[in-house]
């Protein structure tokens, strides 16, 4: 019986708990709202395939995603979620990442750089993808450290966009 | 044969060729540990301010004992192996403070050692411990060893979950090995553990937060 209530409280303590990890890992839409904005105002620089029609009068939500690409943008492999800084992503691959737990420190560490707008780590591929900020840039060794910091360590760096 | 079984995970800690390391803590980041079992329940909370090591305060009821202790603890992680598909530990803990007889007067200084060491793939865990305690009038020494399989492999945000046994050996118990299987899921900063321990015929719950 005093075992049972244990776990009663363990369970209750876990349900009304937030999941504070899962919604880091998920971008704050609730400041933007992509339906008010007109195509036209988009920047399409990275776009293929819109050389025969017009979307300057439809709006974002209205279109249809499947047959193009958003190269400024990059899916997380955990969820569905679409990340856009205007800065480069600094994608590193790292030894050691095994789990949430790990995942947890690289994001702790990171956010508190100036430069870094949001992070993402996949773990199937043991990569962490650093968003920066629109003109902001952290070099190889300055990734390395704080990729130490966390508790891991550093194989490579590859640079993607970027203005 | 417990002694086979922790010889043979250690053997594997030990084997493990691209062993490399996990963090527990970050910097800055605070824990919170809560164990219970059928000899014992603890809460231990503690602050990181390195990825390496860790200081906080740890109490512990005994019902083997019959004794609460109440003092502080150090981990310190000693070595980390990073591993392209896997991770390794090696901790020290040690911890002073005072053990109270329960029902009783006269605390005295009290204290425990141990060295763990882990090892684990996404697929894998395994783990082996070694206990030194002094509570008052009583020193004993607890091995531990566990092994684990994850049925599924969830990706960063997923809930993961973990299919373990824990072997333990306690050399004064009238019972000195038990085996609890358990089964540790764990979300985000939060993880929970919930076995049963077959011998003493116990419930086995651990939940651990982190902030």
């Amino acid at each position: 019986m005093k075992t049972l209530k244990i776990i009663g409280a363990f369970a209750s303590i876990i349900i009304l708990s937030q999941p504070v990890y899962a919604q880091q890992n998920e971008m704050n839409h609730d400041d933007h709202n992509h339906s008010e904005m007109n195509h036209d105002q988009m920047n399409h620089d990275g776009h293929d395939g819109h050389d025969d029609h017009d979307h300057s009068e439809m709006k974002h939500d209205q279109m249809n995603h499947d047959d193009h690409d958003h190269p400024e943008m990059d899916k997380e492999s955990t969820s569905n979620v679409s990340i856009t800084t205007g800065g480069p992503t600094i994608v590193a691959t790292v030894n050691g990442l095994v789990c949430d737990f790990c995942a947890q420190a690289l994001k702790k560490v990171f956010q508190k750089e100036e430069a870094v707008k949001a992070l993402t780590v996949d773990l199937d591929a043991g990569e962490v993808r650093i968003f920066l900020k629109e003109g902001q840039m952290l070099s190889n060794a300055v990734v390395a450290k704080l990729i130490r910091k966390s508790g891991y360590s550093l194989v490579e760096t590859q640079l993607e966009g970027g203005a | 044969m417990a002694f086979r079984l922790v010889l043979i995970l250690v053997i594997i800690v030990s084997l493990s060729g691209t062993v490399h390391a996990r963090p527990v803590s970050y910097p800055g980041g605070w824990t919170f540990m809560q164990k219970s079992n059928g000899s014992y329940s603890s809460i231990h909370a503690h602050y990181s301010p390195t990825a390496s090591d860790s200081i906080g305060m740890y109490i512990e009821r005994n019902w083997q004992e019959d004794i609460t202790f109440t003092g502080v603890q150090y981990n310190r992680l000693v070595k980390r192996w990073n591993g392209r598909k896997s991770q390794a530990n090696f901790y020290v803990k040690a911890g002073v403070g005072q053990a109270q007889p329960f029902g009783k007067n006269g605390a005295q200084i009290a204290g425990f050692t141990e060295l763990a060491m882990d090892w684990e793939t996404r697929r894998w865990f395994t783990e082996y411990r070694i206990r030194a305690t002094d509570y008052a009038d009583n020193q004993s020494i607890h091995h531990s060893g566990r092994l684990g399989i994850a049925p599924y492999i969830g990706n960063y945000g997923d809930l993961h979950t973990w299919l373990m046994v824990q072997v333990e050996n306690h050399p004064e118990s009238n019972k000195p090995t038990t085996t609890t299987p358990l089964v540790r899921l764990f979300k985000g900063v939060q993880m929970l553990e919930l076995g049963y321990t077959i011998e003493h015929e116990e419930w086995l719950a651990n939940w651990i937060v982190r902030f």
